[in-house]
C-alpha cells in the first residue's frame, strides 16, 4: 500500500514501500520514466545550481527503461525476468538518494522542491 | 559538502595532474560531477566511502550512460572522455563525469534505547575522497589509508545515561578500540561495540530503530575500574562488513561532564591484520 509523503525526506525514507506495489503490477518502469520527464524542465542547465539535481535526473532517464518486469526468472536466460530484484533495488536507491539530496540542497528553491515532491506523489503513490 | 563543489576544470586549467574531490558527505544522496575526461579514478586515502559510482557518456550504450564501480580494492585505469557537447537521453545533460557514493549515510539512526533527554549520539560524518588524473600515470595502490580517532574528552553530562559515538567503517575489515578510564575514584558501567548497516528506510524522524549488531562488550564482566584500559579488536571474518560502527558507552555514575578523564582510541583499516 503506497504512502503519500508530505516532505521529500519522508519521500526518500518510503521509496521502498512506494516502489514495491508498482514493481510488482510491472508498472514501475513507466512511472520512473514519468517521474524524471516530469522534472527535467524544472532543472535546466542554465542555472548551475540545477546541476546535482539535473545529474540526478539524467541517472534515472538512463536507468528507468532497463527496469526489468517482476516476472520471476526461473530460467535463466528469460528476457524479462532477469535481474528484476536488481532493477528494483537500483529504482528504491536512486529515488531515495535524488528526494533526500533535494531535502537538504538548499541551493534550489522551495517551488522546486514543491515539484520534485509533486511528481514523487504523482507517480509513486 | 556546500555546494557548488569545487570545478574540475580549474585543476586542469592551472596545470594539476589531476582533480581531487575530498569532503565529508553532506548526505547520501550527494552527487558531483566532472566535465574533464581523465585517464584514471582512484578512491584517495582518506576516503571512508570505499564503493563510488561512476557514470560516464558512452555513445554505444543505451541513453548514452555507461557506470562502473570504483572501490577501494584497485584503481579504474583507463581513458574516459567528458563530452560536454553531447548530451545524455532523454534527459539532455551534457555528457559530464558523474559520481556519487553507492553507500548510506543516515545521521537521523537512533539506537532502540533512544531517549532524547538521557541517550546522546554523536556522528563523525563519512569523508568522500576521489582523485580524477588528468594524465596517463602509473596507479599501482588503491588502498586507503588507516583511520584513527582520538577523544580525550567526551560529552558527558549528568543525565545522559548512554553514550553512543558513530563512526564510519564503510568496506573497513578490522578496527581496534581502546577505552581509558582515568577519572579519579570513579568506575564506568561498561562499553558496547555494535556494527550498523544503514538503510533507505530508515526512519526520517530519529525514531528508534534495529541497533544494529552487538559485536563486544567491555568488559564482559563488568565495570571499568578507575585508572584501567580496555581495549579490543573487531574483525570482518568474525563479525562481517557493517557501514558503521557504534560504540556505546555507560557512564553509570551521575557525575561526569565533558571535563571527565575518559580517552577513546580507534582505529580502522582495510586490512584484518590492521
Amino acid at each position: 500500500m503506497s504512502v503519500v509523503a508530505f516532505d521529500l525526506l519522508e519521500a526518500a525514507s518510503l521509496s521502498a514501500t512506494n516502489l514495491g506495489p508498482l514493481w510488482v503490477a510491472d508498472t514501475m518502469k513507466t512511472k520512473m520514466i514519468a517521474f524524471a520527464a516530469a522534472l527535467y524542465s524544472e532543472f535546466p542547465e542554465s542555472a548551475k545550481n540545477n546541476a546535482p539535481i539535473a545529474n540526478w535526473l539524467a541517472v534515472i532517464g538512463a536507468f528507468a527503461p532497463t527496469i526489468q518486469d517482476f516476472v520471476q526468472d526461473t530460467q535463466g536466460l528469460t528476457t524479462a525476468g532477469v535481474n528484476t530484484i536488481a532493477t528494483f533495488e537500483s529504482s528504491c536507491d536512486y529515488v531515495y538518494r535524488i528526494c533526500k539530496f533535494a531535502y537538504y540542497y538548499t541551493l534550489i528553491t522551495s517551488d522546486q522542491k514543491d515539484a520534485i515532491l509533486a511528481a514523487y506523489n504523482a507517480q509513486f503513490t | 559538502m556546500s555546494y557548488p563543489q569545487p570545478d574540475a576544470d580549474l585543476y586542469a586549467i592551472n596545470g594539476y595532474s589531476f582533480f581531487r574531490l575530498n569532503t565529508t558527505l553532506t548526505t547520501d544522496g550527494d552527487i558531483y560531477q566532472s566535465a574533464q575526461g581523465t585517464h584514471a579514478f582512484a578512491l584517495g586515502p582518506d576516503s571512508d566511502i570505499s564503493r563510488v559510482a561512476i557514470g560516464y557518456f558512452d555513445k554505444q550504450v543505451d541513453r548514452y550512460m555507461d557506470q562502473f564501480m570504483l572501490t577501494a580494492d584497485r584503481p579504474f585505469l583507463g581513458s574516459i572522455a567528458a563530452q560536454n557537447d553531447a548530451q545524455y537521453a532523454p534527459s539532455n545533460v551534457p555528457g559530464r563525469v558523474l559520481f556519487w557514493p553507492d553507500e548510506l549515510y543516515n545521521p537521523t539512526w537512533r539506537p532502540t534505547d533512544w531517549d532524547t533527554a538521557e541517550v546522546r549520539v554523536d556522528f563523525v560524518a563519512p569523508v568522500i575522497d576521489i582523485i580524477q588524473y588528468f594524465s596517463p600515470v602509473p596507479v599501482n595502490n588503491g588502498q586507503r589509508n588507516n583511520k584513527a580517532y582520538h577523544y580525550d574528552r567526551l560529552p558527558f553530562s549528568n543525565t545522559i545515561e548512554f553514550y553512543y559515538l558513530v563512526i564510519p567503517f564503510y568496506g573497513r575489515r578490522y578496527a581496534s578500540i581502546k577505552f581509558g578510564n582515568q577519572i579519579p575514584g570513579v568506575n564506568i558501567s561498561g562499553l558496547d561495540v555494535y556494527g550498523l548497516n544503514y538503510r533507505p528506510t530508515s526512519n526520517p524522524t530519529g525514531a528508534p530503530e534495529d541497533s544494529g549488531r552487538l559485536m563486544e562488550t567491555v568488559p564482559s564482566s563488568g565495570v571499568i575500574n578507575s585508572g584501567s584500559f580496555y581495549a579490543t579488536v573487531i574483525k570482518a571474518s568474525t563479525y562481517g562488513m557493517f557501514d558503521a560502527l557504534a560504540i556505546r558507552i555507560i557512564p553509570g555514575v551521575p557525575t561526569l561532564s565533558v571535563a571527565s578523564k575518559i580517552s577513546l582510541d580507534i582505529i580502522t583499516s582495510d586490512r584484518e591484520d590492521g
